[in-house]
């Protein structure tokens, strides 16, 4: 990792932080995961999935809510998916995908995107929960079904929203080394 | 972007909507499922509820029972002040033997009488309204007694002095305030 991607896997971590603190009177609504998907859209996978890690270490475990170890490390881990699904999508893609078709075209692929990825984290984290609390995995997942119709549907919502925010940044970060060679 | 490609986003996107939903189904069942336990439990509480009461009348009326073959009578005393106020003195038990005037005493705060040689107690006021003769011997206003007729359903005049009267269980008997003239 070069210091850019340092720089910004310290900054963006902080900022997943301050972001959750601030919201931490509405659960499951955060713009965590957003920050954590444009990390690794705008700075690469391993990057955004440190981000997602680091940030889950520091708030799982000074977090309101309570403490729990394994389930720290079930949504530390789930967190990566994000961070890793957007640099890969930028690797696959490049940036064409984000601004090619229209700026509406966009919103909805993000927003599509932000919500099946919420509904794998969300089914992950309760796979996790149900393990570790030795309940019937479909009871977990009904008894958690509000709190993930929540997250899904609110994430699908501030990812089309900033669609616009992240191709702007996308233009003036401007592209990744292997992007420039192609 | 290939038609391929704008398909499996739509795709994806319904796929969103068919977890959105899903989960939302889920939700509503366990709702249903938690007020259905609920409505349960309150229509056990209420059957219980309902037991015990019955359970506690049964006592009742099996005390009442009991207290009546020990030797006492259950009577119901009207006062009639004669203004269209009337109160109700229901289901009183009084012990065997006890007269009209034993019972007047016990339903009344506040009772006047004189006891006139050879005839017997005569009531001269009840719970402050007290006996008012306009014309001595030709008119006035008096407590007068009566006992209900079951038979005849009517109220027939007390023949005898109160201090006379004998209670008899289930007696119906009304002091009643009324006007008089000759």
């Amino acid at each position: 990792m070069r210091a850019r991607e340092a720089c910004a896997v310290i900054t963006m971590t902080a900022t997943c932080l301050a972001t959750n603190y601030a919201l931490v009177w509405l659960p499951n609504i955060k713009l965590m995961d957003f920050l954590v998907f444009a990390t690794g859209l705008l700075f690469g996978p391993i990057a955004g999935a440190s981000v997602g890690a680091l940030t889950w270490l520091i708030y799982g475990t000074i977090n309101p809510y309570g403490f729990c170890l394994p389930i720290l490390a079930a949504t530390a881990c789930s967190e990566t998916i994000y961070g890793l699904a957007g640099g890969l999508l930028r690797r696959l893609s490049g940036l064409r995908w984000l601004e090619g078709e229209g700026l509406a075209w966009s919103a909805y692929k993000l927003g599509v995107l932000g919500f099946a990825l919420t509904a794998l984290y969300d089914l992950l984290t309760n796979l996790a929960f149900a393990l570790v609390f030795g309940m019937p995995v479909l009871l977990a997942l009904a008894y958690g079904a509000y709190f993930a119709l929540t997250h899904e549907v609110s994430n699908a919502v501030i990812f089309a929203i900033c669609t616009p925010a992240l191709a702007r940044a996308a233009r003036l970060l401007g592209p990744w080394e292997g992007e420039m060679d192609a | 972007m290939p038609e391929g490609g704008k398909w499996a986003w739509i795709s994806l996107g319904l796929a969103c909507w068919a977890i959105a939903t899903s989960i939302l189904a889920a939700y509503y069942f366990v709702s249903y499922n938690e007020a259905r336990r609920a409505y349960e439990d309150l229509m056990t509480a209420h059957q219980q509820t309902i037991s015990a009461i019955l359970d506690e009348l049964s006592e009742l009326h099996d005390l009442i029972q009991r207290i009546k073959e020990a030797g006492f009578v259950e009577v119901s005393l009207c006062i009639d002040y004669g203004n269209g106020t009337a109160e109700w003195h229901n289901n009183t038990l009084m012990p065997v033997g006890s007269t009209l005037f034993n019972l007047t005493e016990q339903a009344t705060w506040n009772l006047s009488y004189v006891v006139w040689p050879g005839m017997g107690v005569y009531v001269t006021c009840i719970n402050g309204v007290c006996e008012r003769i306009i014309t001595p011997g030709h008119e006035g206003y008096s407590w007068i007694w009566y006992y209900w007729d079951p038979r005849a359903k009517t109220w027939i005049w007390g023949p005898t002095a109160c201090d006379k009267h004998v209670l008899s269980d289930g007696e119906v008997l009304m002091w009643r305030y009324e006007h008089w003239a000759f």
